[in-house]
């Protein structure tokens, strides 16, 4: 029997006790209902991302063609705009569909960027360490120093506002997180025995690299991208919020939220509709990452 | 540096725009003949005695470029600069607001016979704050500086205006202006109303006024500290030369951009007197029982067509681009509703309004047969770049015209979203289709002639009728008020008849506003541009 055999702290820390089994239960009892709900959220977004077009709303563009009655509609339970319209009298549920799939695309589309960036430079700094490592431990340090905020407002005020400024913008956001964890995996599994192995086969570096220690890091790497979307969807509706997105008439969560603010005492709804849409799909992408990490056993990584 | 004169001209444009004239300070006028402009509340009304003391903090809508005077010409902006230079400056002239005449400050008359020939009288022993006399060559030695072209003045047009500027005597400066011009003391409080101490100057050169140290000016404060962007602390100036004025110890402006914010900082007493310049806004603000005294600016914003470029350089397509856009709709974009819709270039308010000259009625039908017969003889559709700022509703409202637009047939409407300052630039090189334009003060003069004279300062569309030239003409070099009306009647009749430009909104409602009776003697310049301080005191 195990029991026996190790003295009992150990015991703990190899296996749980009854108790601590129970509370996980209950947790992962709790967690299961949020991750259901994530999961459907998630499910529900990308449906209406990927069929925005074909689904049948206004154009987000629209304005009514005559009178001021169209303007500023509270939302209803009716068939026409049950989420209302904004203060220039477009529909919000087509405008928070079409942000929300602009802010997902973005979102995906950066993080794609710097996970296969992040990747080959992480996965190159683990392997070489020497300069090449120290240069990068430089880089993306000072990366993760920044405010991010700032740094997006300043890449913004150089570069002109639009999707591509955006989505690089929001590669420098998430590059440095990726490749930190890419470079500490590498680390972890360039000393690992089957490395070794390929090695004394005769294995040169490009295809250890390649073949060893690409698959084995990028797991991890992907179970991050759920956290570093939510966190860039998050940003780029500051940006947005702040004017600094992607112009209009394209419509952006945050800038809805902005351009709801000033008449929030008698048209909430122009805040919290996208405001609540944006908060969704944030805590989703959250709680997906979540659970991604723990099954991925990335857990010592989490910070 | 680019980036830098792009900001400039920004805040020129949002600055500048305006006749300033002047109220007489010489008379007695205490806070308890305050009177109630526009059409809002009073701060004031009560028969108190001033109490002398205390300190104001005021928040106000911009950082200033500089406490140059030329820097900082105008004395219209809606709270922004000039509310600064006043304090430190005192002016020349400066405009009731109420009766929207020129009335001299610092100046003791501006008067002439033949409308060329004008001859300002000085107020006698105003001293600057380091003891140096205010006197003609002193104001001399300031217009003058206007003129040097490497300091960008944007007064320099109005100086080059003059054929000579002579010192008669210590207290009176003779000016010879190259053609009449009827309505100079206007251009004057518009443009060339504050003075700075030529030994100040002398001794910074290039870099006077953009620190705290050295400024000097014959304001009722002195310049006390300035921290960029955040405050700048004035205090008493013991020598005014008003006695017994200003009533305050100390006064601190803030610098606040945002109006909400303004409006939350003066509900939780954090400062004691804001502009609010939004009607939503100003809305607010009462609702939360702050008083706010409101000043009608006779001003028009809208959008400028480029009658140089392609396709604005066609009637046709500058009024099909007005006849689609429904008023009520446009109203309730700019201001949430909360302002009429416009129908005509002036307020029914003003003097320049006359029922029978008024905007071509919405009608898309109309429209776009406008458009049809562009298209027509074109060969090609109606095709245009929107430029506008992000500032305030600007997107929004750009937003709205793109999407009616694009609604007519055989059009095509695009939208491009770019900082204030790089509008101004575009606007002033011609480098635009159509893009935001706004002129604001308490007169048509000087900005209706500046805006569409074909050699105005400030025609920045490439507009050019003699018809509109002359009419502008004989209103600048009338004085009775019949004549000016009839003219520019006539001018708006021949605007409207040409299709520019396209008209958002024709007021500019300034409101100062201040938790109820804290701050007394509230009384205001041309369109609410500016305060005179040295009257305000605190309700112990």
């Amino acid at each position: 029997m195990v029991d026996q055999m190790v003295p009992p702290v150990e015991v703990e820390l190899v296996e749980p006790t009854r108790a601590a089994r129970n509370r996980r239960r209950q947790r992962r009892g709790r967690g299961r209902f949020a991750f259901g709900f994530a999961t459907g959220w998630l499910g529900l977004c990308i449906f209406v991302s990927v069929f925005a077009d074909l689904l049948p709303l206004k154009h987000y563009a629209e304005t009514p063609d005559k009178g001021v009655s169209q303007f500023r509609r509270k939302p209803g339970f009716r068939l026409d705009e049950p989420l209302g319209t904004d203060s220039v009298g477009r529909s919000e549920l087509s405008r928070v569909i079409y942000g929300l799939r602009v802010s997902l695309l973005l979102a995906l589309g950066a993080v794609t960027l710097a996970m296969v960036l992040g990747v080959a430079f992480g996965v190159t700094a683990g392997y070489l360490r020497g300069w090449f490592g120290r240069i990068f431990d430089l880089v993306t340090d000072t990366l993760l120093a920044f405010p991010p905020l700032m740094f997006l407002l300043a890449l913004s005020a150089a570069l002109r506002p639009g999707f591509r400024t955006l989505t690089i913008s929001l590669i420098f956001l998430a590059f440095p997180t990726q490749a930190k964890v890419a470079r500490a995996n590498t680390l972890t599994f360039a000393s690992r025995e089957f490395v070794l192995a390929a090695r004394a086969m005769g294995a040169k570096s490009r295809r250890i690299i390649v073949r060893e220690i690409m698959p084995n890091v990028a797991l991890p790497v992907m179970s991050v991208s759920f956290l570093a979307m939510a966190g860039l969807i998050v940003a780029e509706g500051s940006l947005s919020f702040l004017g600094v997105g992607i112009p209009g008439p394209t419509p952006a969560l945050g800038a809805m939220v902005a351009d709801g603010r000033p008449n929030l005492a008698t048209s909430p709804h122009l805040v919290f509709v996208p405001g609540i849409v944006l908060l969704l799909t944030v805590f989703s992408l959250n709680t997906v990452g979540d659970r991604a990490r723990a099954v991925l056993g990335l857990r010592e990584l989490a910070a | 540096m680019k980036r830098f004169r792009g900001l400039i001209s920004f805040f020129l444009a949002a600055a500048l725009l305006a006749t300033a004239c002047g109220d007489s300070k010489g008379d007695d006028a205490t806070p308890s003949q305050t009177g109630t402009p526009g059409t809002g509340a009073v701060a004031s009304t009560t028969s108190l005695q001033p109490v002398t003391g205390g300190k104001l903090s005021v928040l106000i809508t911009s950082e200033t470029r500089g406490m140059d005077p030329i820097a900082v010409t105008g004395s219209s902006g809606l709270g922004g600069e000039p509310p600064r230079m006043y304090a430190v400056y005192d002016a020349l002239m400066l405009t009731d607001n109420k009766t929207g005449e020129v009335k001299p400050a610092l100046a003791e008359s501006l008067t002439s016979t033949d409308r060329i020939v004008w001859t300002l009288k000085l107020r006698p022993n105003v001293k600057f704050s380091d003891g140096t006399p205010y006197d003609a060559e002193a104001v001399k030695f300031n217009w003058d500086r206007h003129n040097d072209p490497a300091l960008n003045s944007t007064a320099r047009p109005l100086i080059q205006s003059m054929k000579s500027i002579e010192v008669v005597d210590a207290l009176t400066l003779k000016v010879t202006l190259n053609a009449e011009n009827g309505q100079f003391p206007r251009n004057v409080a518009s443009n060339l109303a504050w003075s700075a101490s030529p030994t100040a100057v002398k001794a910074k050169g290039k870099d006077y006024g953009t620190t705290a140290a050295n400024i000097v000016g014959a304001g009722p404060f002195i310049m006390k500290e300035w921290t960029r962007d955040s405050k700048m602390v004035l205090t008493r100036n013991p020598t005014y030369w008003q006695t017994g004025k200003p009533y305050l110890d100390e006064l601190e402006f803030r610098v606040m951009p945002d109006e909400t914010q303004r409006l939350n900082s003066l509900t939780t007493g954090e400062a004691d007197l804001a502009w609010l310049n939004t009607l939503p806004v100003q809305k607010q603000a009462k609702d939360a029982g702050l008083v706010a005294q409101r000043v009608n600016g006779v001003g028009a914003s809208g959008l400028q067509f480029n009658l140089t470029k392609e396709p604005f350089n066609d009637a046709r397509a500058r009024k099909a681009v007005q006849l689609a856009i429904d008023p009520a709709q446009l109203a309730q974009v700019a201001t949430d509703g909360l302002d009429e819709p416009i129908a005509s270039w002036f307020p029914a308010t003003t003097p320049w309004y006359d029922a029978a000259v008024v905007f071509p009625k919405f009608s898309t039908t109309e429209a776009q047969k406008l458009v049809d017969a562009y298209v027509a003889e074109k060969g090609k559709n109606l095709e245009f770049t929107l430029t506008t700022s992000d500032a305030g509703a600007n997107p929004k409202i750009a937003e709205f015209i793109a999407a009616a637009l694009n609604k007519l047939q055989k059009v095509s409407v695009k939208t491009e979203l770019k900082p204030g300052a790089q509008t101004t630039s575009d606007l002033r090189a011609k480098n635009y289709q159509m893009i935001p334009y706004a002129f604001l003060g308490a007169d048509p003069e000087p900005q209706f002639y500046d805006s569409w004279h074909s050699k105005g300062t400030r025609n920045f569309s490439g507009y050019n009728n003699p018809l509109v030239d002359a009419a502008l003409l004989r209103a600048r070099n009338a004085t009775d008020t019949a004549t000016r009306k009839k003219e520019y009647t006539d001018v708006q009749k021949l605007l409207i008849d040409d299709g520019i430009p396209m008209i958002i909104t024709t007021r500019t409602v300034t409101a100062l506003t201040t938790k109820k009776d804290r701050v007394q003697g509230i009384e205001m310049w041309e369109d609410g541009g500016g305060v005179f301080f040295d009257k305000l005191w605190i309700k112990k």
